[in-house]
């Protein structure tokens, strides 16, 4: 199973988005569930740090209820709900900044006692180095964090990312691969502590 | 050059899409660099690592559904707004639409319907309903008419409304009108609805 999209290149898929658009309940209900786990990496990849994930995701699916039906094409389901999960992510951002702007913050809590979706929640069953290495690939230029987070979501093959990014499947894959090594370097470079100026100017030519 | 074909060559590997011949040029880089195997170990690794972070972290997805009653009002209200602004001659056209359409065939439909109680009637009419396009959904809400206590004293007897929208098609509307001489008649409505998404 592809996680809902390469399945929803199927006949049953696009039924489901189809009878999404004539707004039967039950198909929304169904399209979410099949597609939320990417929409969270698709926030995780796009939001601000302080906010909350959940808060995001009520949003996204709020949206989805309200406007599928003004849809025209069940091939653009998907492109299109990526849309609105940047675009619900990059409007927490503002409202994030200007309440920035507009009232002293508290310190911001420390990254070790806090979940990357802006919670103090911990999960034990994730080690330290895996919250290490999400908050590093936080860090990555977007065109790098989008598909190596996706990649990370189970069942999300190249072809299902280069759908939804509406790129080739070759660049998905070299940007991937790119990711990986950019994320490497900069988990290395963790480990030495931080990089000499002159090194960082060496790498950013 | 060489290091992107390497990158990607271990990319390929970690994703298991490396083909017969990623394998051979990977084992060639192996002869004469063994860090390639050290390498290739780190990337499986923390590629483990980071799925199983997001992972966790998007779980909170699974606790989110898609708010579709809230949906379902709005659109319910919407459209009681649309008849709204139609003006007063809907609610006679609601009428006449039932003399100018064809009245809904439930012979075929109704085979067998006599096995069934209310509610799995009701469930058939929705599910061939939303089929043919007929049905477009049940309100969830239920408007109260009455309650009144259980004769023997446990509970109440509730009466309520359940509502449908329903989708017809028809080539004219009429509304009602009277003639010179005071008669009903019906009258064919003329106009230009321009709607996005209509009923």
């Amino acid at each position: 199973m592809e996680n809902g999209l390469i399945e929803s290149q199927t006949q049953g898929g696009r039924s489901e988005i189809t009878a999404a658009i004539r707004g039967e309940s039950e198909a929304i209900r169904r399209l979410w569930e099949h597609h939320r786990r990417w929409v969270a990496a698709i926030l995780l990849a796009h939001k601000p740090r302080e906010i909350e994930l959940e808060d995001l995701l009520q949003d996204v699916a709020m949206t989805l209820v309200r406007t599928i039906g003004e849809l025209r094409d069940e091939s653009a389901f998907r492109p299109w709900l990526r849309t609105v999960s940047i675009n619900a992510a990059r409007a927490a951002g503002r409202k994030a900044s200007t309440h920035r702007r507009c009232f002293v913050q508290s310190p911001t809590p420390d990254a070790s006692d806090e979940g990357l979706d802006g919670r103090a929640r911990p999960d034990e069953s994730v080690s330290e180095e895996a919250h290490r290495l999400l908050a590093l690939a936080m860090e990555l230029p977007e065109g790098y964090r989008e598909p190596l987070l996706l990649r990370a979501v189970r069942g999300m093959s190249y072809r299902a990312i280069a759908h939804l990014l509406g790129l080739p499947e070759t660049t998905i894959e070299t940007r991937i691969a790119r990711g990986r090594r950019l994320l490497r370097e900069l988990a290395e470079a963790g480990e030495r502590g931080p990089m000499p100026v002159e090194m960082v100017r060496a790498d950013e030519q | 050059m060489e290091e992107i074909d390497r990158d990607m060559l271990i990319s390929r590997v970690v994703d298991d899409q490396a083909t017969d011949a990623d394998w051979a040029q990977l084992r060639r880089l192996g002869e004469n660099d063994a860090g390639v195997w050290r390498e290739l170990a780190e990337a499986q690794h923390e590629h483990a690592e980071l799925c199983r972070a997001v992972e966790s972290a998007i779980a909170a997805a699974d606790d989110i559904d898609a708010p579709v009653e809230a949906g379902v009002q709005r659109r319910f209200a919407q459209r009681i707004r649309v008849v709204t602004t139609w003006g007063g001659w809907a609610v006679a056209a609601t009428l006449v639409l039932a003399w100018v359409s064809a009245p809904a065939d439930f012979r075929g439909a109704g085979a067998g319907i006599l096995d069934l109680t209310p509610d799995q009637a009701i469930q058939r009419y929705l599910d061939e309903g939303r089929r043919t396009g007929q049905v477009i959904e049940e309100i969830p809400q239920r408007i109260l008419i009455e309650t009144r206590p259980e004769v023997n004293g446990e509970g109440l007897e509730v009466i309520f409304l359940r509502q449908f929208i329903e989708r017809t098609h028809v080539r004219t509307l009429y509304r009602s009108g009277q003639d010179e001489f005071g008669r009903r008649i019906s009258v064919p409505i003329k106009f230009e609805v321009r709607l996005s998404n209509p009923l």
